[in-house]
């Protein structure tokens, strides 16, 4: 459905004779591909490439080397007919703000050549699902973020696309209101097999939306799994103690041992090897240390991207 | 190859944006109401004086005003129509959707053509009701020059835009300053010849002067303006199509610099 095939975007600055020019490669040679059906998610620190790779995706930037293919669509060829299965949707784009919210969602259905009647039963059935019909006459300019996200997220599904962009989908969104938007996300792929890439800094919602996940870091890829998978490349566990007797050892113990812990009272949550969990045990009671409750948090993919975020930091 | 309904779609969406804001239509029709009042009743005093060179002198003032906003207005205009997309940050949602350069540009053109004619036909009802002049020799006198001044107006909002799409918001007083740097090289209130030579040269290049020389002509002397006419309404379309064909150079050199970053 979407091939990307070896994209690279490279940015000048720098102008003679003033300055000398410098370059940036904020895409790096990446290669994927989307299948219909498919959620694949965008994840990366900022600045990571992720923004630059979707408008590269849309046409708003030209891409310095590489290939885009929606379908039999070369996209650098025939950019209007692949443009017409695509749906964007981004948390840092506005509509014009005069327009209410019905006028600009008819203005995008007119350019996708969508007809009369069906572009107003589109409309309809878009603001009653994304729970706005309220506020069809109200200027979008007057809307908060999150009526204002779910006026775009409505936009972006107007023409029925086979392929959906969202940038950020949620962000503004309350709890209650983005789990009904998941849901409508997976509905739409369950009965219309659309495929969907998405950029989130939400790794729970990433966790439930998609299938497989990218990890961009500086312009390159870094992995290309499923989330659980990714989650499962950390070998960091999280254990909680509440430690009932000679919590000062315990202090110490971890200390000299340079494990990675935090403390508050009696309790105490110390990150671990997994497979280093039953020596650490073993420890405890040789020296005494007398805990009434553990728990062990699995590594999720939050801590999969926190490790790759650090690990940005410290280069 | 043009989409129609995503022009029209283009043209609707400016003609929502101002009927709802306040800011757009004073604009629109303050100015050249403006105009009117000020050398209308400067045209009544001159021609009062009966000195034979001012023959007609009102009609003449009022005719200038009323084309000059066929340029002025309509650059205006145009450009408005893409400096509002980088205003409310639109510029990415809209060039991701299926709209070539070219839907918008016809876009934008129908919606100036219409918002002009709405500022002609209130100029013309206002000089019918505030002046002693024959509003009919008003409208049919704006009716042979008003095209190919819309014209020159297209071409000046074009060599704009260019600006603009290379340069983004930083640039836009710039887009609208051309149009005035303009107008007196184009012989709009007097006649070229009151020129220096310097500028008499610079408006040899310059397609308005032509018209309005041929409109003097026409109302002042009784001369045919054909020959005027046609000089200035072929620069006119030379000038606008190459305008038009350079903006869509320039816009997808933008691209390569990304067009998110022009409204920054």
């Amino acid at each position: 459905m979407l091939t990307v095939r070896n994209l690279t975007k490279t940015f000048t600055s720098g102008r003679w004779p003033f300055a000398q020019k410098r370059s940036y490669t904020a895409v790096n040679n990446i290669s994927f591909s989307l299948k219909p059906g498919e959620i694949l998610g965008f994840l990366g620190p900022n600045g990571a490439g992720k923004t630059t790779t979707i408008q590269m995706l849309l046409g708003t930037l030209t891409p310095t080397s590489g290939s885009i293919h929606y379908d039999e669509h070369n996209f650098a060829k025939q950019p209007i007919e692949a443009l017409k299965k695509i749906g964007y949707a981004s948390g840092y784009d506005k509509l014009p703000p005069r327009l209410t919210v019905a006028e600009n969602l008819d203005i995008v259905g007119r350019i996708y050549d969508i007809s009369g009647p069906r572009r107003t039963q589109q409309i309809t059935k878009l603001l009653n699902i994304f729970g706005i019909d309220a506020l069809r006459h109200r200027q979008t300019g007057t809307l908060s973020a999150g009526q204002a996200t779910r006026v775009m997220l409505a936009k972006a599904f107007i023409a029925d696309p086979d392929i959906v962009l969202l940038d950020e989908p949620t962000a503004s969104l309350d709890p209650d209101v983005a789990h009904e938007v998941r849901q409508f996300i997976l509905a739409q792929r369950k009965e219309r097999g659309i495929a969907l890439l998405i950029t989130s800094h939400n790794m729970e919602e990433v966790t439930e939306l998609c299938d497989r996940v990218l990890v961009l870091k500086q312009g390159a890829i870094v992995a290309d799994n499923t989330p659980q998978a990714l989650a499962e490349s950390i070998n960091k566990v999280r254990v909680h103690l509440t430690v009932t007797n000679n919590a000062h050892l315990l202090t110490t113990f971890l200390h000299d041992a340079s494990i990675s812990f935090t403390t508050h009272a009696n309790q105490f949550t110390i990150e671990l090897d997994e497979h280093a969990i039953a020596q650490f045990l073993a420890d405890l009671a040789t020296r005494t240390i007398i805990y009434c409750h553990i728990s062990i948090d699995k590594p999720t993919l939050e801590d999969y991207f926190l490790t790759i975020a650090r690990h940005k930091e410290s280069v | 190859m043009i989409n129609l309904s995503a022009s029209w779609a283009i043209a609707l969406r400016h003609i929502r944006m101002w009927r709802r804001d306040p800011n757009f239509l004073l604009g629109a029709f303050y100015w050249p109401l403006l105009d009117i009042l000020i050398w209308g009743f400067l045209g009544s005093w001159i021609q009062q004086s009966q000195a034979t060179q001012f023959h007609n002198y009102e009609m003449i003032a009022l005719l200038c005003v009323l084309l000059w906003q066929c340029v002025g207005r309509a650059s205006n205009a145009l450009i408005t129509c893409f400096n509002e997309e980088l205003w409310s940050h639109n510029i990415v949602n809209l060039f991701s959707l299926p709209l070539r350069i070219t839907d918008w540009i016809v876009g934008a053109i129908i919606f100036t053509g219409i918002i002009l004619s709405m500022i002609s036909f209130f100029c013309i009802f206002v000089c019918a009701l505030l002046y002693q002049i024959s509003w009919l020799q008003l409208l049919s006198a704006f009716c042979i020059f008003a095209l190919p001044l819309f014209i020159c107006g297209i071409w000046v909002s074009f060599m704009a835009l260019q600006i603009i799409v290379l340069l983004g918001k930083r640039s836009v007083e710039l887009g609208y300053v051309i149009v005035w740097f303009l107008l007196p090289f184009s012989g709009a209130y007097y006649p070229i010849e009151v020129l220096p030579a310097w500028g008499q040269t610079i408006s040899t290049v310059i397609p308005m002067s032509y018209l309005f020389q041929g409109m003097r002509a026409y109302l002042m002397y009784d001369q045919n303006p054909a020959s005027y006419l046609i000089t200035g309404s072929v620069m006119a379309l030379v000038y606008a199509s190459v305008a038009i064909l350079l903006f869509v150079c320039c816009f997808k050199y933008s691209k390569h610099h990304g067009l998110a970053r022009l409204a920054d």
